[in-house]
This record gives C-alpha cells, sequence and structure tokens, in this order.
C-alpha cells in the first residue's frame, strides 16, 4: 500500500509528517530500528532520494539517529517525543479551532460544544 | 565521473522540413529518476532514439557516460521503445535467452522471478501473448538488466492499474546510485512521486529542468498540473 | 558477437526454408519413383503415337520447373524478409540496440542469407540429379561420355572430368547466390532512404540496379568480344565449351565485382545516412 500523498506540498515534508505521526502513534518504539531507506520507499512508493531526503531532515530534528553499519533508529528521548506528540497535537487543536471559525463559531462557543459533546457520549 | 546523459546542441530535423529537436542542451547525473514530460510530437520519443542510436542527429551531439552511441553506449542502456519489438514466432524463454546471450549485465534469474510475480509462463510463445502482456514482458527484459542508463520510452502506457503499480515497484526496487533512469510518459500523475526530477521538452527545445520537490515548493503545485498549465492548448 | 548473430539468423531462417526445401527433394523423389524411373529409351521410342506419356512428361517437367522456380524465389524472398524485418521493422527497435555494429548486422545477414542461397542452390541441383540420374540415363552417359564430351567442345585445351565441370558450375553459382543476396540487402537498405514508401522504394532500388548491371555487363560483353558472334555461315565461332568457360569466367568475375561493391554501398549507407523511424 502505498501512503497517501497531497499534490501541492513538497514529497519530503509530507513523508516526515507521515513518519512523525507514526512514531507518535507508536508504530515504531523509542530506539526501535527503522526500515532501510530502499524499504520505506517502497513501502510508500516513492522515490528512494525523496525518502532519504525525509529521513536526514529528521535526522536533523533529532528525532531518529544513524549508527554508521545498522541503519536507523528512533530517538530515545522520551521528553522529545513527548514534545513532539504534544507539538502535533497542538496543531490539530489548532486546525480545528480554524474549522470551526470559519463555521461560524467563537472560540468559548466551540470550547461548550466540546463540553456538551463529551458529555453526550459519557 | 562523467555524467551519464549530456546533450550538447542535440538536433533533429526529419526530411529537412522542420526540427523535431532543436539545439537541445541536457545534462543528466547517476541515482536520478527523471521524468521526461512533453505534449504528442515534442520530440520526446527523437531524444530517446538519438539516446539509442536510432538516429543519426543532424546537429549537435548526445553523449552516454562521454561516448557518442555505439556498441560501448548500447552495453550500459537498457531501453524499453514505445512499441513491441518481439519476434513473435519466439517463446518467453527464448527470448529470455535471447537477452541473456547479448547482454553481458542481463540477470536472467531477475528475469524468471519476475515472469513468475506475473504470472507469465516461459513456455508459450509470444504471439499468444494479450498486448499488455507483451509490454510486461518487455519491461521485464530491460529491467533484469543491471544497466547504467535506463531508457523507458510510455513504460506504464497500456497495461492494467495493477500492473502499473508492479511496474513502478520494480523501477523503484532496481534503482542504485549508480544507474540513471530517463523515463517518458503522458500518465504524470501516476508516477509523480517517483521521480527526482521532471524535464518538459517543448517544441524540440528544454522548458524545464527541476527536481519535483523545487517545483511544490516554489510553484506550490503538482507537476501534472505544472504540465497542465504550461502546456496549455 | 557476430557468431551469436549468425546464430540467431540461421535459426529464424531455418524455420520456413527447410520446410520449403523439403518439399522440393520430395516432390524430386516422387517424380523419380513414379515417373522418369519408369521412362527408358525405348518406352519413350514406342509411344510414340498418341501415348500418353510425351504428355505427362511435359507436363512434370513444366510443374517441376514451377515449382522449382518458386522455391528459389521463396527463398530470396524470405533472406530478404527476414533481413528487412530484423533490422528495419519494429524488431529493428531491438536488434539494433544490441551491443553490435552495424557491421556486424550486415555480415551476419550477408552470411547467414549467403549460407542458405548456396544450400538453396545446391539443393536445385541436387534435386535435378535425383529426377533425371535414372540408371538408364547414367547408363547411357557413361557409355558415350566421350562423345559428348567431344560434341561439347571439351576437348584439348578444354579437356576436364565432369565432375570438375560440375565443381566449377557450382562454385560459380554459389558465387552468384550471394552475390544475389547482397543485391537484395542493398535494395532494402536503399529503400529506408525513401521515407514513407520503403517497400516501394526498395522494389524500385531492385529494378534500378539490375537494370544498371544488365547495362554494365552487355557494354563489356560486347566490348571485350565474348559474346558469341555469328560468323557469316551462321555457325558460332567458339565451341560450346569455350562459350561456357567465358559466360561461366565472366558472370562470375561480375557477380564478384557487383557484390563487393553492393556491400560496400551497403554498409556506407547503414552507417552514414539511415534512421530507424
Amino acid at each position: 500500500m502505498s501512503w497517501e500523498l497531497d499534490n501541492d506540498r513538497p514529497i519530503y515534508l509530507q513523508l516526515m509528517d507521515r513518519i512523525r505521526q507514526d512514531i507518535i502513534a507508536s508504530l515504531y518504539r523509542p530506539g526501535e530500528k527503522l526500515p532501510s531507506v530502499r524499504e520505506l520507499a517502497l513501502i510508500a512508493s516513492v522515490n528512494p532520494n525523496t525518502m532519504q531526503k525525509a529521513l536526514s531532515e529528521l535526522e536533523r530534528e533529532g528525532l531518529v539517529y544513524s549508527q554508521r553499519t545498522s541503519g536507523r533508529f528512533i530517538t530515545e528521548d522520551e521528553k522529545m517525543l513527548k514534545q513532539l506528540k504534544d507539538e502535533l497535537a497542538f496543531e490539530q487543536i489548532r486546525k480545528f479551532f480554524e474549522q470551526m471559525k470559519q463555521l461560524g463559531f467563537q472560540e468559548e462557543e466551540t470550547l461548550s460544544l466540546i463540553q456538551k459533546t463529551l458529555k453526550r457520549e459519557a | 565521473m562523467k555524467p551519464i546523459l549530456e546533450c550538447r546542441e542535440l538536433s533533429k530535423k526529419y526530411n529537412n522540413i522542420s526540427y523535431a529537436l532543436n539545439s537541445l542542451n541536457l545534462t543528466l547525473e547517476r541515482g536520478q529518476i527523471v521524468g521526461l514530460l512533453g505534449p504528442n510530437g515534442s520530440g520526446k520519443t527523437t531524444l530517446i532514439k538519438l539516446i539509442n542510436g536510432l538516429l543519426i542527429p543532424t546537429g549537435g551531439e548526445v553523449l552516454i557516460d562521454g561516448m557518442a552511441p555505439g556498441v560501448k553506449t548500447k552495453k550500459i542502456v537498457s531501453y524499453l521503445p514505445e512499441r513491441t519489438y518481439l519476434d513473435e514466432s519466439m517463446k518467453v524463454k527464448d527470448i529470455i535467452s535471447y537477452f541473456a546471450d547479448f547482454y553481458d549485465d542481463f540477470v536472467t534469474e531477475r528475469a524468471y522471478q519476475m515472469l513468475r510475480d506475473l504470472e507469465i509462463r516461459a513456455e508459450v510463445r509470444l504471439r499468444t501473448l494479450s498486448k499488455g502482456t507483451k509490454e510486461k514482458l518487455q519491461l521485464i527484459l530491460v529491467m533484469s538488466r543491471d544497466a547504467s542508463l535506463y531508457v523507458l520510452d510510455e513504460p506504464i502506457g497500456g497495461v492494467d492499474p495493477a500492473a502499473r503499480d508492479y511496474i513502478l515497484r520494480t523501477i523503484l526496487t532496481n534503482y542504485n546510485e549508480d544507474a540513471a533512469i530517463l523515463l517518458s510518459t503522458h500518465l504524470i500523475h501516476d508516477i509523480e512521486n517517483i521521480l527526482d526530477r521532471v524535464v518538459f521538452i517543448r517544441q524540440g527545445q528544454l522548458a524545464l529542468n527541476a527536481t519535483v520537490d523545487e517545483i511544490r515548493m516554489e510553484q506550490g503545485k503538482s507537476i501534472d498540473s505544472l504540465f497542465r498549465e504550461v502546456f496549455r492548448c | 558477437m557476430l557468431g551469436k548473430l549468425i546464430k540467431y539468423d540461421i535459426k529464424s531462417l531455418n524455420r520456413f526454408l527447410i520446410i520449403i526445401h523439403g518439399v522440393l527433394l520430395l516432390s524430386a523423389v516422387l517424380i523419380r519413383i513414379f515417373f522418369t524411373e519408369k521412362i527408358t529409351a525405348e518406352s519413350l521410342l514406342e509411344s510414340e503415337t498418341g501415348s500418353a506419356i510425351p504428355f505427362m512428361l511435359v507436363m512434370t517437367i513444366i510443374l517441376y520447373s514451377l515449382l522449382v522456380t518458386c522455391i528459389s524465389f521463396a527463398t530470396g524472398l524470405i533472406i530478404t524478409v527476414r533481413f528487412y524485418k530484423n533490422l528495419f521493422s519494429d524488431e529493428g527497435y531491438l536488434s539494433q540496440t544490441l551491443p553490435v555494429t552495424r557491421g556486424q548486422h550486415l555480415l551476419s545477414k550477408t552470411i547467414s542469407g549467403g549460407i542458405w542461397s548456396c544450400i538453396d542452390t545446391f539443393l536445385v541441383f541436387l534435386s535435378l540429379y535425383i529426377v533425371l540420374a535414372t540408371p538408364d540415363i547414367t547408363g547411357l552417359f557413361r557409355q558415350y561420355a566421350p562423345e559428348i564430351q567431344a560434341e561439347l567442345g571439351f576437348t584439348g585445351s578444354y579437356q576436364m572430368s565432369f565432375a570438375v565441370i560440375t565443381a566449377v558450375f557450382l562454385l560459380s553459382s554459389f558465387i552468384g547466390a550471394i552475390s544475389n543476396v547482397i543485391m537484395y540487402y542493398t535494395s532494402v537498405i536503399l529503400g529506408q532512404l525513401f521515407s514513407g514508401h520503403r517497400v516501394v522504394g526498395a522494389v524500385a532500388a531492385y529494378f534500378a540496379i539490375t537494370g544498371v548491371l544488365a547495362i554494365l555487363s552487355s557494354a563489356v560483353m560486347l566490348i571485350s568480344g565474348i559474346f558469341p558472334m555469328m560468323t557469316g555461315d551462321g555457325i558460332m565461332s567458339i565451341s560450346p565449351a569455350g562459350y561456357m568457360k567465358n559466360m561461366i569466367l565472366f558472370t562470375t568475375i561480375l557477380s564478384i565485382v557487383s557484390g563487393a561493391g553492393l556491400y560496400a554501398l551497403s554498409y556506407w549507407v547503414m552507417n552514414k545516412k539511415l534512421n530507424l523511424v
């Protein structure tokens, strides 16, 4: 199965997002070895060079690290992973508020709607 | 290391009428998958035939690994034409041994593995295969070589979507840093993600030569939509 | 690489050519068994009036010569079509991207086509021999060999055995056959220069080449005087043996010269001019 990619953003950025998400979703555990560039490229159906670039960028961010001979691993830095998780969460929430604003809801209204929804479901 | 492909002021005229290719300058490095894009009649196939020594240039030159097309370049270029070039009276296994006989870089086991993957039987005569299956077989033959330059003219044109995925995966699997893949197609959307770079040709001249992510970064759009824009009728 | 090319070229030609030459030999054997074997000098003389044998004989001869002509023509055609198809049709996209030179392609095709053309010539002779060389005829021939030789003029300086005559004749035919193959190939190659009308161009080129060769050879024959002159009494100025010797010599030289010239022309055009469109 190839990954769903948008048409308008650089592919390597989308690959980075996808791998970040997979890490957050615990598809890969801290310290776990990532598949090789070639394997990942095949899984995603993208150009290996682009995958390489995405991984190098993630490496620069410190989310993954490489060991010269044995490949790339997910960071074991729990603080960084937590921070990444929070960042992604904030981003989702920001997007959500943005969309609600487009529907005409102010932030307070949105908040109370959220609470209502949670109560109903509970 | 010399660039794997270099065109210098490359021109080709048919019958002294109009230029199919007009002073084209283009250099491609190894380790890339390059999409050769352009509307019908823009000169894509002419360029590809010149690379393979099937046409004699009217002007300029084309160099593969620093050499003009000849025996030495044919050893390192693996070419898939846009038509079926197989002798219909042969069997599948005959054409495989034919390739193994002539190309030192042909890997027979890889060819048989791909035949099994695509469920093509080695004992059947080519005459009995459907057009799509023949195209798949040709791609198997071409990708079973360890070439330095793969030149694929419309590799996914006539096959079904499942085979298309297999073909794209085959191209990705065989990709290596020392080789370059040049492929022409009009099905840009399907292959956009596997390309490093695109080369647009218009009326025999270079219209654009950039990496896919450069284009997306600068233009904020896919190659497909950029193509439609640049070549709007 | 040349060896591999020849191997595949011969293999490809074998498919049809073995079959049609099988037909040739089989029909020769059948004619021999059911027909010529039964004819003796006496039976011919006896059946002079109204018998079916002379009529049947004439018919068989006509049909048989027709068959031989067709098979020789088909051989040339199959060799030429293979050349065209393999190098200049869609298959050319593979052949011409193999790691071999165009010169090697031309040489391989000339050798493979030449070999089959010689085989064809030989088998035609062989089939003639099968049909004609009944014990009766060979017996008669052996009995009167010296007289026949003398009558044809193979005497004095022309004295030679029939084995030698046959060998010379075969050799000259082989050279002619190979030269013919080259001429077919040159026609195809020149035809390629007529974009849009490549097959018509090839046929036109063939007639042009044969035309030019015919004019050239008649001119040379007239000038050199090996043309058989009639004396005032209507008698040949030269013995049949002398005439044959001159003709064989002349056609062989012509074949060699034209073959070499056309081969060089083909080589040059293939390397410098040809585009696969």
